[in-house]
C-alpha cells in the first residue's frame, strides 16, 4: 500500500530525514512540469524546484495540514517561480510575450467541435506545440489543472486568486489552445 | 431551447460543477448534439493535454537537492549490518551469558569471583529458570496435550527470551541511535 504523505511527514517529524526523499519523488516531475510552464527555461525551472523543495523541508514545522500537502507544495513551488519571474523581468532579460487577444466568441468557422475531428495523436503533437507559446498565467492554469490535477479551488490556493478568476483564465486559456492549435491544423492544411 | 453557457459546460466537463446544477447539464445534454459537441471537445482537449509527454529535471537534480539539505542519500553497509543484526547479537550474548552463569554456575573461574557471589546469583537464576521452564512445560502440556519435557521447555523459554532480547534493543537501543545518526 502507497505511504501518504502524511504518514511522511510524520515520519520527517521524528527525525527520519532521509523519508523526504520520498517526498521529492514523488513531486520532482510534476513540480518541474508547472515550473518550466512559468519560467519557460530548464536552468530557472530547476533552480525554483530546488529552491521549493528547500523551503518546504524547513517550514514542514510550520505545514499544519489544513490544506493536502501537495497543495501546499505547488504554492510554495508557484511563488517561487513567480519571484523568479519578476527578477527576470527586472533583468529584462525576456522578451515578454503580448497579451493574446480578448477571446472572443469563435464565430461558426471556428467551431470548437473540429478539435473532434483530430486524432488524439496529432492533437497532442498540436498541444505541445502551442502550450510553450502560451502566456505563463494561461499555461501555468493548465497545467495545476490537468497535469498537477488540482481542483479549481486548489488552483485558487496555490495562486492567491479567486476561485472565480481560476475559471476565468482557465476558460480562456482552453479557448486559446482551441484557436491555436486549430491555426495550426489549417495552417498544415494549407501547405 | 436554453444552452448552457461554454462556461458552465467547461465545468460541468471539468467535473467541477455542484451536484444540482450538474444534475441540469446532464440532461440537457442527452437531448442538444451542440453541447454535447462542446464539453467532447474539450475532454478531448483535456486528455492532449494530460497525456503529452512529461518533463523531468536534470539527472543529478534528487543528488544535488539532498546535499544542500544535508542528507545523506547512502547508509554504509557496516552500518546496515549493525541495524540488523546488532539486535540479535546482543540477545545471544544475554542468553549466553544467564545460560553460563546457570548451567557452570562459575564462569569465569577464579577471575570472576571477585566481582559479586556467583552462589547466589546462581542460585536465584536457577529458581527463576525453573520455576518458568516448569510453569512453560505446564503450560505446553495444557495446550498440546502431551508430556512436554524440561529441557524443551527451558529450549522454549530461551526462544522467547531471545526474541523479547531482540525486540527491546531494537527498540530502546538502536532506532534511537539510528535516528540520531541520521
Amino acid at each position: 500500500m502507497r505511504i501518504t504523505d502524511a504518514e511522511i511527514i510524520e515520519r520527517l517529524r521524528k527525525g527520519e530525514g532521509r523519508a523526504y526523499g520520498l517526498i521529492i519523488d514523488r513531486y520532482r516531475d510534476r513540480g518541474f512540469s508547472l515550473a518550466l510552464r512559468i519560467l519557460k527555461n530548464r536552468e530557472d525551472a530547476e533552480e525554483a524546484l530546488q529552491d521549493a523543495f528547500v523551503r518546504a523541508y524547513r517550514g514542514l514545522v510550520k505545514f499544519e495540514g489544513a490544506s493536502s500537502f501537495g497543495t501546499w507544495f505547488y504554492r510554495i513551488l508557484y511563488n517561487a517561480c513567480m519571484t523568479s519571474l519578476s527578477q527576470r523581468k527586472r533583468a529584462d532579460r525576456m522578451v515578454v510575450a503580448g497579451e493574446p487577444e480578448e477571446i472572443t466568441e469563435p464565430a461558426d468557422s471556428e467551431d470548437p467541435r473540429d478539435l473532434r475531428e483530430l486524432e488524439v495523436s496529432d492533437l497532442m503533437a498540436r498541444v505541445g506545440e502551442v502550450m510553450g507559446g502560451l502566456p505563463e498565467k494561461y499555461s501555468s492554469i493548465i497545467s495545476m489543472f490537468y497535469l498537477q490535477e488540482l481542483s479549481y479551488a486548489e488552483i485558487a490556493e496555490v495562486t492567491g486568486m479567486p476561485v472565480g478568476t481560476v475559471k476565468t483564465h482557465l476558460f480562456r486559456a482552453r479557448g486559446l489552445l482551441q484557436r491555436e492549435v486549430l491555426k495550426k491544423t489549417e495552417g498544415r492544411v494549407a501547405v | 431551447m436554453n444552452h448552457p453557457s461554454r462556461e458552465d459546460l467547461y465545468e460541468y466537463a471539468d467535473g467541477q460543477m455542484p451536484a444540482g446544477n450538474a444534475r441540469v447539464v446532464a440532461g440537457h445534454l442527452e437531448s442538444c448534439p451542440r453541447c454535447r459537441g462542446e464539453v467532447e471537445s474539450v475532454l478531448r482537449l483535456g486528455e492532449a493535454v494530460r497525456r503529452m509527454p512529461g518533463e523531468s529535471p536534470s539527472p543529478s537534480f534528487t543528488r544535488d537537492l539532498l546535499r544542500r539539505l544535508g542528507i545523506s542519500e547512502h547508509v554504509s553497509v557496516w552500518w546496515i549490518f549493525l541495524r540488523n543484526f546488532a539486535p540479535v547479537l546482543v540477545a545471544v550474548v544475554i542468553v549466553f551469558v544467564v545460560l553460563t552463569i546457570v548451567s557452570t554456575g562459575d564462569p569465569g573461574g577464579n577471575i570472576q569471583k571477585g566481582l559479586f557471589d556467583y552462589g547466589r546469583v546462581e542460585g536465584a537464576l536457577k529458581e527463576v529458570t525453573e520455576t518458568a521452564a516448569g510453569g512453560l512445560a505446564a503450560l505446553l502440556k495444557n495446550v498440546l496435550g502431551s508430556t512436554v519435557g524440561t529441557d524443551s521447555a527451558w529450549l522454549a523459554a530461551y526462544l522467547v527470551a531471545f526474541f523479547i532480547g531482540i525486540g527491546l534493543a531494537d527498540r530502546y537501543l538502536f532506532r534511537p541511535l539510528l535516528r540520531r545518526r541520521r
